[in-house]
């Protein structure tokens, strides 16, 4: 650990031990200048108490109106307006039901509910709002109302904090957010906020939650006029009521955006955003002093998703998940996307170095990123986790299947598409390169992938026993077309499908093994459509696989064909296996091993109707049904005795030149 | 050449895959510290003019070219660039950058009437041509380079950008740019300009698909060619922009990996002495992150940046914004010419 401003060594000392964080240290920590001696602390921190994981849920933000009476007196929000004023708008509850049907289309876990403090809704209406979303999606965690927006309601019916909250609880809340603590200081309230619940109402409102057993988020606005000391001070409240109560769940400090809104104006900040400094700074001494509060999140529509994911190693464990609506900082010109997907959130936190993990609102892992890990960490395979699969198998009714839409595909997924055999399943189509990157990314359930794939991710996944597609002899599918013969191809270029790995990694043992040639292999798109363009590119030869490899066979360019199935066998007596299925670990083996024996069910099918598919292959890719019955026929997909022979066989000449692992086979239990 | 199998290589490429980000970070803040001890943080203000965006490249990464008669093709007039080069000038620009497509339609004079026109009527210091173009003149015109940069040099060019390195390895170059400069000779062209008594900038635009060791090896040429010239001025990095472009389908590369790339830069360009973050592309915030992970230069006001936007990146920015950003980061900005010299007076404001 580097610390390079001396004011922070004490503090370090107090960190490192342990100790509670004075408000004067978090006072320096703001101020310092030495980042990454405060990232450090701030990860110091984290890493004991969330390791290296990051939480992510997916959720859906829903603004039932935007018409607020604080309208004037909150200076620094561009959402609200007036109820006559342009684009004021107020839902119905069908509307906001119809809005939230998107929950079926993408795994949504949570409905976050906020918006303005509308002069005329009544409690009812948020009651029934709530009772509708769990009618429709009994799964969906509501996290709904702001303390501000709980104590309106409790003025404009007359009642208690405690009434209303009890009302939305038995209408199905679950837990409430924690917006509009914005900065408890008074004066800065008085200035920025002047109307809006004071802070020992705000405090007081979540204490009651707590007490009621309503767990609850917390915030602070930062980046207007604040000073440093009124942010500590903000800090320090919230720290005191979390070691009276417990009940926060998450920090969250947002962003003040300084764009339509009056506060940004006056202040002559207009499209000026807080900077990078500050937004890690928050993050940071958030983390380091507030060490009653387990979960620190970065919220990536205030503050970029580049942003966020940096403050993945500044003392977060958190990033907000995919939201699917988020109008309130958009408003306020962020210029941040609407959503980011499933993947691209995995992939930000991959990046940042960081193992992701979809949480549901409480923080229980719904779907952890290494199936192993996930169970090292202490989840025993028991009550709670069937308690967990269930919940993903609630959220995601169906196991999410991959198909290559290669004709050669055809004998295995034919009855499938023909409602013969009834596969559990949604169908995603892609190329081998692409379904081999979403099953390892979580997007699949079970797919076929390259056989280099599963080598090299073997810990992730469980092979499907007795499926394959293979070949013992000529494959017709993976070819080498060379202009020379291939002892001249020394030193050439040869371009190489990006499309299948393996078949690029066994062109590659057969040129240093077999053929003792070095050439250049350039990755090129060479799929169906890309043929016209690929042979204008400069090269000696080209690996194409697939369709294209047997559209590319007529073509009066290349004298020398070299068909990869045929070479591997002259060469090692045995066949050749391209492509396995696999199921990801983490996904429940039950469900896996019914896509498993409905796949069995639809090769047989397939295997006794080879004629049929023929003819809808030279429909589907343009090749004659002739060449397309010959290729089916020469396929083979078992993965009997032999082809673990030919599997393991190529493993380990890869293994041998270190490109992937040694390791073993681990299949799913049969079906 | 670049010998991978070197222990300096391995020790780099570990160092830039596994370190964990903050202590990456700290090695590349202590180089930048050693080298900048005086806690400024420098920036420059001009324009950048795209004379034209006709071009034959077909580089696979760029959504500003247009092919030789497509309707959107243009080539800007003397008063044009005039007239923008005066707009900068108000806005306190002390140079601008002209760059352009591979435009087979212009001939050499053009350029050199140019450089002349700008001279006589808007005298301003001109950072011209990427090596990328003047092996193009070189071959269209077939001149030498040193022909080609004495000609420019005499009707005005001032210094030489370091634009179309991309990435300086032959392999991944035959891939995304066939038709464009090679490593070898993008290299030997600014050890020319060197020769000549010239400085420049020298780039590095990553995730064309490259590996992790490819560009360790850019770096690392770099250093090579510097080490017999010192006339690189500053390194700059930044992403493919895939968006508009034939690599619309590569993935973006992250705010971590740009940081973790300059990191590294600053660690193994021990003889550059500086280097520029690239908030263009990342943004303000990852701009000025990146001050405290080895950059010591703000870069530019880009007044006008036709071939970063035209593919997505919209950020935009005013000197006070810099400004601001750079303060924030604790240290003092400072204004510069084109070689890094402050500009003094301004030391004091």
């Amino acid at each position: 650990m580097r610390i390079s401003d001396p004011s922070l060594e004490s503090i370090a000392g107090k960190v490192i031990d342990g100790e509670r964080l004075l408000a004067s240290d978090a006072v320096v920590l703001f101020q310092t200048h030495d980042l990454l001696g405060l990232g450090e602390l701030a990860e110091h921190v984290n890493a004991k108490r969330n390791g290296d994981r990051v939480y992510f849920a997916s959720n859906q933000h829903i603004n039932p109106t935007n018409v607020c009476i604080l309208t004037k007196t909150c200076t620094f929000c561009s959402f609200a307006r007036r109820p006559t004023e342009d684009g004021a708008y107020t839902r119905t509850l069908e509307e906001v039901w119809a809005e939230a049907e998107i929950a079926r289309e993408v795994p949504v876990r949570e409905f976050h509910i906020v918006g303005g403090l509308h002069p005329k809704l009544k409690l009812a209406y948020y009651t029934e709002l709530i009772k509708g979303l769990k009618q429709r999606h009994p799964h969906v965690h509501v996290k709904a109302l702001t303390a501000v927006e709980i104590a309106h309601l409790a003025r404009v019916e007359r009642i208690t904090s405690v009434d209303v909250l009890e009302a939305l609880l038995e209408a199905g809340l679950d837990t409430i957010p924690g917006g509009g603590a914005e900065v408890f200081g008074p004066a800065i309230r008085a200035s920025i906020a002047g109307r809006k619940l004071a802070a020992d109402e705000w405090i007081r409102i979540h204490r009651e939650a707590h007490q009621l057993g309503v767990r609850s988020n917390c915030t602070m606005l930062y980046g207007h006029v604040e000073t440093v000391e009124d942010r500590v001070q903000h800090l320090e409240r919230l720290r005191d009521l979390q070691d009276e109560t417990g009940g926060f769940l998450t920090y969250i400090p947002l962003a003040y955006h300084p764009d339509h809104n009056e506060l940004g104006r006056e202040l002559g900040r207009e499209g000026t955003a807080t900077t990078g400094f500050d937004d890690l700074k928050n993050i940071a001494v958030g983390r380091l002093f507030l060490d009653n509060i387990d979960h620190i999140k970065t919220h990536w529509p205030m503050v970029t998703p580049l942003l966020s994911q940096v403050a993945l190693n500044f003392g977060c464990d958190d990033l907000e998940g995919t939201v699917v609506y988020e109008r309130i900082y958009h408003e306020a010109g962020a210029q941040t996307p609407m959503a980011l997907s499933y993947q691209e959130i995995v992939r930000l936190i991959k990046g940042a170095g960081k193992r992701p993990e979809e949480r549901d609102s409480l923080y229980n892992t719904v779907r952890s990123f290494h199936g192993d890990e996930a169970i090292a960490d202490g989840q025993t395979p028991g009550a709670e986790s069937s308690e967990a699969t269930a919940a993903v198998a609630v959220a995601r009714p169906k196991m999410k299947l991959g198909r290559i839409s290669y004709i050669n595909c055809f004998p295995v997924y034919g009855a499938i598409d023909r409602g013969l055999v009834n596969c559990p399943a949604d169908l995603i189509t892609g190329s081998p390169a692409e379904l081999n990157d979403l099953l390892a990314a979580g997007e699949l359930d079970v797919s076929v992938i390259s056989a280099v794939e599963y080598s090299k991710n073997a810990s992730l996944y469980h092979l499907l026993p007795d499926l394959a597609i293979s070949c013992d002899g000529p494959v017709r599918s993976v070819v080498l077309y060379s202009k020379t013969p291939v002892g001249g191809l020394d030193d050439a270029t040869i371009l190489v499908s990006q499309s299948s790995r393996t078949s690029v990694l066994l062109l590659d043992l057969l040129c240093l093994d077999v053929w003792h040639i070095k050439p250049n292999l350039i990755e090129a798109r060479a799929e169906a459509a890309d043929l016209n363009e690929l042979v204008n590119l400069p090269h000696q030869a080209v690996l194409v696989i697939g369709d294209a490899a047997l559209l590319l066979a007529d073509n009066p360019l290349y004298d020398y064909r070299y068909d990869l199935g045929a070479e591997w066998k002259t060469w090692t007596g045995l066949p050749f296996v391209f492509a396995v299925w696999a199921a990801r670990r983490d996904v429940p083996e039950a469900a896996a091993r019914k896509v498993h024996s409905a796949l069995l069910k639809a090769r047989s099918w397939g295997l006794n109707n080879l004629e049929e598919l023929a003819a809808s292959a030279s429909g589907a890719s343009g090749v004659h049904v002739t060449m397309c019955r010959e290729y089916l026929s020469g396929l083979d997909y078992a993965l009997s005795y032999a082809h673990l022979e030919g599997l393991t066989s190529f493993f380990r000449r890869l293994a041998v030149r270190g490109i992937v692992k040694d390791g073993t086979l681990s299949f799913l239990t049969a079906a | 050449m670049v010998d991978r199998n070197s222990a300096e290589f391995t020790e780099f490429l570990e160092l830039y895959q596994k370190a964990p980000l903050l202590e990456l970070g700290s090695v590349a803040d202590q180089k930048r510290e050693d080298l900048h001890p005086e806690g400024i943080v420098s920036y420059i203000v001009d324009r950048n003019i795209n004379y034209t965006n006709v071009c034959v490249a077909d580089c696979k990464f760029c959504a500003f070219y247009r092919r030789p008669k497509h309707t959107e093709g243009y080539v800007l007039s003397f008063e044009e660039i005039g007239a923008k080069i005066e707009e900068a000038k108000e806005l306190g620009a002390v140079q601008i950058l002209i760059q352009g497509g591979h435009n087979p339609y212009i001939p050499f004079d053009w350029y050199l009437d140019l450089l002349a026109y700008v001279k006589q009527n808007h005298p301003i210091h001109i950072h011209g041509f990427s090596p990328s173009e003047i092996d193009f003149f070189a071959t269209r015109f077939r001149r030498s380079v040193e022909e080609i940069m004495k000609d420019l040099t005499a009707a005005g060019l001032d210094s030489v950008p370091g634009g179309g390195g991309e990435i300086l390895v032959q392999n991944v170059r035959d891939r995304v740019s066939p038709k464009k400069v090679g490593a070898d000779r993008w290299l030997e062209i600014m050890e020319i300009a060197h020769g000549l008594g010239m400085k420049t900038s020298v780039t590095m635009m990553y995730g064309l698909g490259e590996t992790e060791a490819d560009r360790i090896e850019h770096l690392l040429r770099v250093r090579e060619v510097q080490e017999r010239t010192g006339g690189f001025t500053a390194f700059i990095a930044w992403p493919l922009q895939p968006e508009n472009t034939e690599m619309a389908d590569t993935p973006k590369t992250d705010a971590t990996t740009y940081l973790r790339t300059v990191a590294i830069a600053r660690v193994v360009l021990d003889n550059v002495r500086n280097l520029q973050a690239s908030w263009v592309t990342l943004g303000l915030k990852v701009g000025q992150i990146s001050l405290r992970f080895g950059c010591n230069d703000f870069g530019s006001l880009m007044i006008e940046e036709n071939v970063v936007s035209a593919a997505g990146t919209t950020h935009s920015a005013t000197i006070s914004e810099m400004r601001r950003c750079i303060a924030d980061a604790g240290f003092k900005p400072v204004p510069r010419r084109q070689d890094y010299t402050l500009i003094r007076d301004e030391i004091a404001a």
